[in-house]
């Protein structure tokens, strides 16, 4: 008798583990970096203002500086909307849709599994697993803008990977297998003012016709990309539209 | 002991941390904590809370595998293991200036990843996603002998379906070959409690294994 028929845990190191894809290695060891050399930019920059110290010191800084606090102060009245809820980024990028909701991702059903924008077609037989996912170029997304965000997708086979794009930036989100012919609808969505919370509305469309239920995912950024955030996603469950789900969350943050 | 001899290639971490493909053995009973708490001592991990941006990428890279391992053998599913290494990349980043070496780097690491992987299960969880579905995918890869390949599925999926504390102790004990006093401080727990985890994990499989 062997030793793993007296004990079956011993074989659960024999597992093998795939290799992670190399360039996803690459890709997340340059972003962790870029983020490691970010985080310590800022205390760099703190030690590194006399100038500006010198010049809030000057009696006739503050007259101009007065005028344009007021002109910033009255673009502020305007982008940020009742609801608490603020868009970060005014006007559609070249190539934006600018949609209503809701948007409807749809994957690729069975018989046409081409990644929508990715250009090279996977190999019939291959598995999904093995499609590369680098990360990708802000160009290499769909965009489009629901409620306050603006966003961009793509598909890998029947995988859709959602981010947010914030200025130059491309915020991951999350990565949500849909089945082939299988169709997110995202109906609605808002940020907190705190420019770093976010809540989309969605809902499933299986293949057949099934759908699942509809509901909020709240997302917090956190270096770099989006996590999701299970407590907060609780606390805005069932809210009719995102003037209640965001001011249940501005509530539970009090 | 440092925790990577090679900073550049491929994962080398401690003999007690095994690389992926290495040999399964029984796991050892008895403790090795003699370097715990040494880590810090280690150049890379110094250098790079210093702000050494070179150290923090070869830092991330000696260890990416680990990371990797640790997230595929608890999902079974090579993109959500993904997601967890990027998120735990970036994580890194900022997470890093908090180590405060009392634990080994390592240790501090399983921890950090275990944490990401709960993160993204709770998420699955809450869409519903089914667990068989990870199952399946870890049957397609695997490549072990025909003899065990069916048990080692079953192994899997049963131990994955644990609850969280009897899983990790089984998966850091006889998955990733740690010592129980090292499952221990990654678990933050007695040894002594590990071994009970395992203990109830056995019972709560009996019959099925």
């Amino acid at each position: 008798m062997s030793a793993s028929a007296n004990d079956p845990f011993i074989l659960l190191s024999k597992a093998p583990v795939p290799e992670p894809d190399e360039a996803r290695i690459e890709a997340n060891v340059r972003a962790s970096r870029d983020a490691f050399v970010r985080n310590r930019q800022p205390a760099a920059r703190m030690t590194t203002s006399p100038g500006w110290r010198s010049a809030l010191r000057r009696r006739g800084f503050w007259r101009p500086a007065a005028a344009g606090l007021a002109a910033v102060a009255a673009l502020a009245a305007i982008i940020v909307l009742p609801g608490r809820m603020q868009s970060p980024n005014i006007g559609p990028a070249p190539s934006e849709q600018v949609a209503q909701a809701p948007v409807l991702l749809t994957a690729p059903d069975a018989d046409n599994k081409a990644p929508a924008r990715m250009g090279a077609r996977p190999a019939p037989r291959q598995s999904i697993e093995a499609i590369p996912s680098p990360s990708p170029r802000i160009d290499e997304l769909t965009q489009t803008r629901l409620g306050a965000l603006r966003l961009g997708y793509r598909f890998l086979g029947d995988i859709v990977e959602l981010y947010r794009i914030d200025g130059e930036a491309l915020l991951r989100m999350e990565r949500r297998r849909l089945g082939p012919g299988g169709q997110l609808a995202l109906l609605d969505a808002a940020v907190m003012d705190d420019g770093r919370t976010i809540a989309v509305r969605s809902r499933l469309n299986l293949p057949g016709g099934r759908k699942s239920e509809t509901v909020w995912d709240v997302y917090v950024q956190d270096n770099g990309a989006y996590r999701f955030d299970q407590e907060r996603t609780v606390m805005i469950e069932g809210a009719r539209d995102a003037a209640e789900a965001m001011k249940r969350l501005a509530d539970a943050a009090r | 002991m440092p925790c990577c001899a090679d900073v550049g290639g491929e994962t080398d971490l401690r003999a007690d941390f095994r690389a992926p493909g290495a040999e399964a053995e029984v796991p050892r009973q008895q403790p090795d904590t003699s370097d715990a708490g040494q880590e810090t001592a280690d150049p890379l991990v110094a250098l790079a809370k210093a702000g050494d941006a070179n150290a923090f990428e070869a830092l991330v890279r000696a260890h990416y595998r680990l990371i990797y391992r640790v997230a595929y053998r608890w999902l079974g599913d090579p993109h959500d293991a993904e997601d967890v290494t990027q998120t735990v990349c970036m994580k890194l980043a900022q997470a890093l200036a908090g180590y405060d070496g009392r634990s080994t780097f390592t240790t501090w690491l399983y921890r950090v990843t275990l944490n990401a992987v709960r993160d993204l299960q709770r998420a699955h969880q809450r869409r519903g996603r089914q667990i068989d579905e990870a199952a399946m995918i870890f049957r397609e890869s695997v490549e072990a002998p025909q003899e065990d390949r069916l048990l080692i599925n079953d192994v899997w999926r049963m131990v994955r379906g644990l609850p969280d504390k009897q899983r990790d102790a089984v998966l850091l004990v006889y998955g990733d070959s740690l010592s129980q006093a090292e499952a221990a401080l990654v678990m933050n727990c007695k040894e002594v409690t590990v071994s009970w985890h395992i203990h109830n994990a056995r019972k709560a499989l009996r019959g099925l294994l």
